[in-house]
């Protein structure tokens, strides 16, 4: 069976466009070389700044740990959403 | 206008024992024109009764609904068989209420419904209510088509015909005494809530916040990940040399 690109969690897979190696792959190709574990770490490390950032603004209503926000899917496809969104605009 | 005067005359006219009935309905059975007319008139009172038992569930004029609640009584009056042993007010109280039903049902829609028409859109009603009960949910309209054995088209098109219409400059009672109009208190679906708007508006200062917070090198994984990379390859901000002397400077 083919599973979701994406990590476990309390929440079920957060899926994604593009999987942690094929990430890898393209940045190793533009000379940034890494490994799929780097790229999940530099993802892992994006969203915890994103859940910071959030956390600053919604204070008492958002989640009070950012890590354990950034890993959740539940998150992460808030984000990805908001972040469509805001790109669409901008083009 | 229904004045006072009409309730007493109906009033006025004694209740029929068990004996009496019988003997008006032999009367009758011979043809006895003056006999129905007794039959008729000692039975208004029901006939009225009835009619206000639907008035408070229709739209329909109380007027209107008496007149039919009294067809119904000649009718009974003409088809009761007094040999049968049942009592005349049990007998005249079905058809009274058929003929206020069928009044109700023909003129409480949009369009006037033919009778099959009528017939399939009260065994919806009775399905979904049973259906309700049995299983805790409406049931969709193929579901219903089905229960009743009729095509989802005939269905559709039924019940839309029979919904009442509403009147958009009708006043609409608040606890406060105003005096806004229905089509005033109808939500506009198409304009978005300005408490959900605001929040929104933070969210995605936040969002900005945190990806001007992001290294070149973040913010190219995290949009490789959602796939926001129409125009990564061409953004010299993202290009091979800059993410290759961050990656320096973090070592």
């Amino acid at each position: 069976m083919v599973m979701p690109k994406g990590q476990t969690f309390d929440h079920g897979y957060a899926t994604a466009t593009m999987g942690y190696r094929e990430i890898s792959e393209f940045m190793t190709e533009r000379g940034d070389k890494m490994n799929h574990s780097t790229a999940r770490n530099v993802f892992m490390s994006a969203m915890t700044k994103m859940s910071e950032s959030v956390i600053r603004v919604l204070g008492d209503e958002a989640p009070l740990d950012p890590q354990h926000a950034a890993k959740d899917p539940r998150f992460q496809s808030a984000i990805e959403s908001y972040l469509r969104e805001a790109y669409s605009k901008e083009t | 206008m229904l004045d006072n005067r009409f309730f007493e005359e109906v009033g006025r006219h004694q209740l029929l024992s068990r004996e009496e009935e019988v003997a008006l309905g032999r009367r009758i059975k011979n043809g006895d024109q003056q006999a129905r007319e007794k039959m008729v008139l000692c039975n208004l009172r029901l006939a009225v009764k009835i009619a206000k038992e639907f008035y408070d569930k229709s739209s329909c004029s109380l007027e209107d609904l008496i007149q039919e609640s009294n067809l119904g009584l000649c009718k009974a009056v003409d088809l009761f068989d007094p040999d049968r042993g049942y009592k005349f007010s049990t007998y005249a109280s079905w058809w009274m209420k058929q003929r206020v039903r069928q009044h109700i049902l023909g003129n409480s829609g949009i369009a006037r419904l033919p009778g099959n028409a009528r017939m399939v859109n009260w065994q919806a009603k009775k399905a979904t209510k049973e259906y309700e009960q049995e299983f805790g949910r409406t049931p969709t309209l193929k579901e219903l088509a089905g229960i009743l054995n009729v095509s989802e088209g005939l269905l559709r098109g039924v019940t839309t015909c029979a919904k009442r219409p509403v009147d958009l400059d009708a006043p609409v009672r608040s606890a406060d005494g105003g005096s806004r109009v229905f089509h005033e208190t109808i939500e506009d679906k198409t304009t978005r809530n300005p408490d959900r708007k605001i929040d929104e508006a933070r969210l995605m200062r936040a969002i900005y916040e945190g990806m001007s917070s992001l290294t070149p090198r973040e913010q190219v994984v995290l949009r490789l990940r959602f796939g926001l990379v129409d125009d990564l390859k061409h953004d010299p901000r993202f290009s091979a040399s800059n993410l290759i002397l961050e990656k320096q400077e973090n070592l």
